[in-house]
């Protein structure tokens, strides 16, 4: 006979209640017994399980408070429910408020953390780099690029030993991917050299990227394109085409998609030998004077970028030719930097798209100001609320002291409730961030999983704010609990009209950074509406663009115009070598009247006859191209600002010395009123357009302007673009859409200001009228007093309502310098910007001004009208 | 008083607590269930059934002698009240009228 286990019936005695117990461990014991006839090691475990399973709510006893610690605390907790529930209006408009402040700082944290974040997730992401180029023209102006000469990484490994390994990726153009019958288009992608895999990390899942193979190129996908091009069929050894640019490229690996936190998240990458690099293309890529691609590097363990640089000289002086030594000037941007430190990148056309569209840390610091802003006045809000609260609760202190309790013991209660309200709000705030992510991610054009939102690094940052709110907001009416310590007695409002000040520099805090939200948001807007409604020169509307890929489009040009114009629904069509929107390398040209000056640099389009008129655009002087080849070559169109730094009265007839890569003399036929195509961020520039015909410029886009039903219209583009090049997938954009992308990061910001500040201004009023429900009380004896000698209701609410308006106003007057200077800051970045109005903080001030008269009104107005009989009885 | 409800498994347990009579424990019911009602359960279940009967006031329990079994731990017996009785009683009324309104035809095939 073994023995019975003892651990399960030690715990069954635990927390069974005694009156079961015989019966429950009996019936246990024997059923054990019985089943230790078979085997003992199943019995054991059954009776272990069979514990567990009686632990039910019938069976579980009630564990008394023995301790007096516990016993406390317990009560503590039931006097603060009690509470709650009798003055329910204040705790929960105090508890709601210092939630909504939580939820917006969490995710305002969550924003930030993923700002800063992005592409940290490489293992090696401490020692890698991109390179980046500062071009620094004739001119002297200068332009940062993150394409850069092409032969510099491979020179980058040979020269220095920091360097580890050096890679490079280039993106050529609108692609394609077409398995057998299956085609889609795909711009996310790169041609890379296959060591970009040794420096990025990518988790490989099928095949090896760094496998030799036959022939310049092979294919990685990610396992999302895999499945789009094969279905279930495995992908590795397929031969797949890239229309228009490869055909018959085998896939040799397959990656997992390349996380959120990835700047560039590509769909497939051609693995390319450059050096293998087909015909035309080979001088190109190893010339020293040629820009277009991006360079990795790999830093070898203790090193730094700055070992490099200091040995730049002789290597810049080996490579590059004097005359271009300027304009490939490089350096290195770590790729944790890559995020936030590339708004002074111009585009060049080459790079490899962004999957996740550069940011800006100046925003980012705003952001998080907003956010401690918005914590800032849920905290006052629950400090001011949760002192006066304590103060009105003198009697019960009382009672406690002449029970025994001492000073120290009524301040651990303070903290202990200010604890579970703290409790309370973080629950309620927590649920809220799971509720509201989906939210959160549409508004911040973000994609973060909800999970990220509880990661060790944010909750830590969580559990210092909690403390500090608990901290500040329990020692407050502790410190007038100690000094009131001798004299505590059972009077009702002995704290009353204690910390007066300290409660109004609270609200003047809280109205001002109100008005800064607020005039910040209105600015905000006017920008943006301003920056969009403003006159382009040009129309947007019912615009749709077709992409040439090929060069089988770009030879037929004319005809396909013409096919284009033959539906119904096709107002006009033209072709043009860049369109509005577009975020593509705009080239520019000279321009000279003699060759003795310095060239004006023009921004350089080039169009057919049709693109002035597709675009709504108008000549102010003179004539439009003509359409035929012999007569529109060596013509030029310039706009009104060009015209106006050339410095020419009669520019029509005028010639023009006109270089690009080749010098020519044009004539100008024509002056186009100024247009923006360009983000408005940027100023107006000197515009020159060239024919089409001219060789100098190859077209890249058609415009079709269309007048109705969009639908078909497109199928027609479509239908156009597989008749005259059945290759290439046809790419059909709308043009608003690409303008709007130019604002879509300020709207993702202005947006998230925007909530910010409405939960701000609700947090206010809960926190005001927290206030007002105090004073009011307090004053109810005091109203009774005056009503009595005959004042009248009017009387009575200006006495209240003057004592928030003088606090308003001083709030004003800190709050307007401030907000000035942070929104001229941030207006200075536009090109075209609003003034700032002082009307635009009258209006803030109003509207607080309103919304807190409204508060104090519910209010105060109730007691005003009261008899004075009812009020002068309170207490 | 709202009329008190028994569940399924309730009944099957009471039903034991009858058959059983003066027999009924923990452990004889449980096992008695396995086999004549093929119903396997818990131990902690069938407490837990007898605790609420008991409540309700259809059984009544009272505690046997000490034994050398189970080392040295009472049973507690369960019987029967009257209104236990006429509980099963009303029970086996409803259902066997029920029973026999069936209609005597074939039945679709499940």
């Amino acid at each position: 006979m073994d023995t019975l286990p003892k651990l399960p019936i030690r715990l069954l005695r635990w927390f069974c209640k005694v009156e079961y117990l015989e019966e429950i461990e009996g019936d246990l014991v024997e059923l054990y017994e019985l089943r230790a006839a078979t085997s003992v090691k199943k019995a054991r475990r059954r009776l272990f399980w069979d514990v567990i399973c009686s632990f039910r709510p019938t069976n579980i006893k009630s564990f008394p408070l023995t301790n007096p610690v516990m016993n406390t605390l317990y009560n503590y907790t039931k006097v603060y429910f009690r509470r709650f529930r009798k003055d329910l209006a204040h705790y929960a408009v105090n508890t709601l408020g210092l939630a909504l402040g939580f939820v917006v700082l969490f995710f305002i944290l969550l924003y930030v953390s993923d700002e800063q974040n992005l592409d940290a997730h490489h293992s090696k992401s401490s020692r890698i780099y991109r390179v980046l180029e500062k071009r620094t023209s004739d001119e002297g102006q200068v332009q940062h690029f993150s394409s850069t000469a092409n032969p510099l990484g491979p020179a980058l490994k040979a020269e220095f030993p920091e360097v580890e390994e050096a890679a490079r990726m280039i993106y050529l153009g609108s692609g394609a991917l077409k398995y057998g019958e299956n085609q889609f288009s795909d711009r996310n992608y790169a041609f890379a050299e296959k060591s970009i895999f040794q420096i990025l990390d990518f988790n490989v899942v099928a095949g090896d990227p760094l496998q030799s193979f036959g022939g310049e190129v092979a294919i990685a996908l990610n396992q999302s394109t895999a499945r789009k091009l094969f279905g279930d069929q495995d992908p590795v050894g397929k031969l797949v085409d890239m229309p228009g640019k490869l055909s018959d490229v085998e896939v040799i690996a397959v990656y997992e998609d390349l996380p959120y936190t990835s700047t560039y998240q590509f769909n497939t990458i051609y693995i390319f030998r450059f050096e293998k690099f087909p015909q035309n293309f080979s001088g190109w890529f190893a010339s020293w004077d040629s820009r277009g691609m991006t360079t990795w590097v790999l830093m070898k363990e203790n090193t730094r970028p700055a070992d490099v640089l200091a040995k730049k000289a002789p290597f810049m002086e080996k490579y590059f030719a004097e005359d271009v030594r300027g304009y490939h000037d490089f350096y290195f941007q770590s790729i944790t930097d890559m995020h936030l430190g590339s708004s002074h990148l111009d585009h060049y056309g080459t790079e490899p798209l962004p999957t996740i569209a550069y940011g800006d840390r100046s925003f980012v610091s705003i952001i998080l100001l907003i956010g401690v802003f918005v914590m800032v006045i849920a905290g006052l809000n629950y400090i001011n609320l949760s002192s006066v609260q304590s103060l009105k609760r003198s009697l019960e202190a009382g009672i406690r002291k002449v029970n025994g309790a001492n000073a120290t013991q009524l301040k651990v209660q303070l903290f202990y409730e200010s604890f579970i309200t703290l409790l309370i709000a973080y629950g309620i705030s927590l649920a809220l961030v799971v509720a509201l992510h989906p939210f959160f991610l549409e508004l911040a054009q973000k994609s973060i999983p909800v999970a990220d939102a509880f990661r060790m690094e944010i909750l830590g940052y969580h559990a210092v704010i909690f403390v500090a709110i608990w901290v500040i907001s329990a020692i407050i009416p502790a410190l007038y609990y100690a000094s009131a310590n001798r004299s505590l007695v059972l009077v009702k409002n002995v704290f009353v009209g204690k910390g007066e000040v300290l409660r109004r520099s609270f609200v003047v805090v809280q109205y001002g950074i109100s008005i800064c939200l607020i005039v910040g948001s209105i600015v905000l807007y006017r920008q943006l509406e301003f920056v969009q409604s403003k006159d382009l020169g040009f129309s947007r509307d019912q615009l749709l663009t077709l992409d040439i890929n090929s060069g089988a489009a770009r030879a037929k040009a004319t005809q396909i115009i013409a096919a284009l114009k033959s539906s119904a629904n096709v107002v006009n069509a033209s072709t043009s070598s860049r369109v509005p929107g577009e975020w593509k390398y705009i080239p520019s040209a000279g321009l000279s009247v003699d060759r003795t000056h310095e060239p004006v640099m023009a921004t350089h389009y080039a169009a057919d006859q049709n693109w002035l008129d597709t675009y709504g655009m108008t000549l102010s002087k003179g004539r439009n191209f003509s359409g035929s080849d012999a007569a529109d070559t060596l013509k030029v169109l310039l706009n009104e600002k060009a015209v106006e730094m050339l410095g020419l009265e009669n520019p029509v007839g005028q010639t023009l010395w006109v270089s690009e890569d080749t010098v020519s003399k044009m004539t100008v036929i024509g002056v186009v009123k100024n247009f923006h195509f360009e983000s408005l961020h940027k100023p107006l520039g000197p515009v020159v357009i060239t024919s089409c015909n001219n060789p100098v410029l190859g077209i890249d886009y058609f415009t079709v302007k269309y007048s109705q039903n969009t639908a078909e219209v497109i199928a027609h583009m479509e239908e156009v673009q597989k008749q005259f090049d059945p290759e290439t997938p046809a790419e059909v954009n709308f043009l608003d859409e690409r303008w709007e992308r130019y604002y879509k990061a300020d709207q993702a910001r202005s947006s998230l200001i925007l909530v910010a500040t409405i939960i701000s201004i609700i947090i206010s009023t809960f926190g005001l009228f927290g206030l007002v429900n105090f004073t009011a009380e307090r004053k109810t004896k005091e109203i009774g007093i005056r009503k009595v000698m005959g004042a009248t209701v009017a009387e009575i609410m200006s006495i209240v309502l003057k004592d928030y308006l003088v606090l308003l106003l001083v709030a004003l007057l800190l709050a307007t310098p401030l907000a000035w200077w942070m929104l001229e800051r941030w207006l200075a970045d536009f090109a075209y910007r609003i003034d700032l109005s002082i009307f635009t903080f009258a209006f803030a001030f109003v509207a607080v001004l309103l919304v807190s008269f409204v508060t104090v009104f519910a209010r105060v107005f109730r007691l005003a009208r009261l008899n004075p009989v009812v009020s002068l009885r309170y207490e | 008083m709202k009329e008190q409800t028994l569940g399924e498994f309730e009944e099957l347990v009471l039903l034991m607590v009858a058959a059983l009579h003066d027999e009924a424990y923990g452990v004889s019911i449980l096992e008695h269930l396995e086999r004549e009602a093929g119903r396997k359960a818990n131990i902690s279940a069938i407490h837990v059934a007898l605790k609420r009967l008991e409540q309700k006031g259809l059984v009544v329990s009272r505690y046997g002698g000490i034994t050398g079994d189970r080392g040295g731990r009472r049973k507690k017996f369960y019987v029967v009240t009257a209104f236990g009785k006429k509980a099963l009683d009303q029970q086996y009324t409803v259902r066997t009228s029920l029973y026999k309104q069936i209609p005597d035809i074939s039945f679709a095939k499940g």
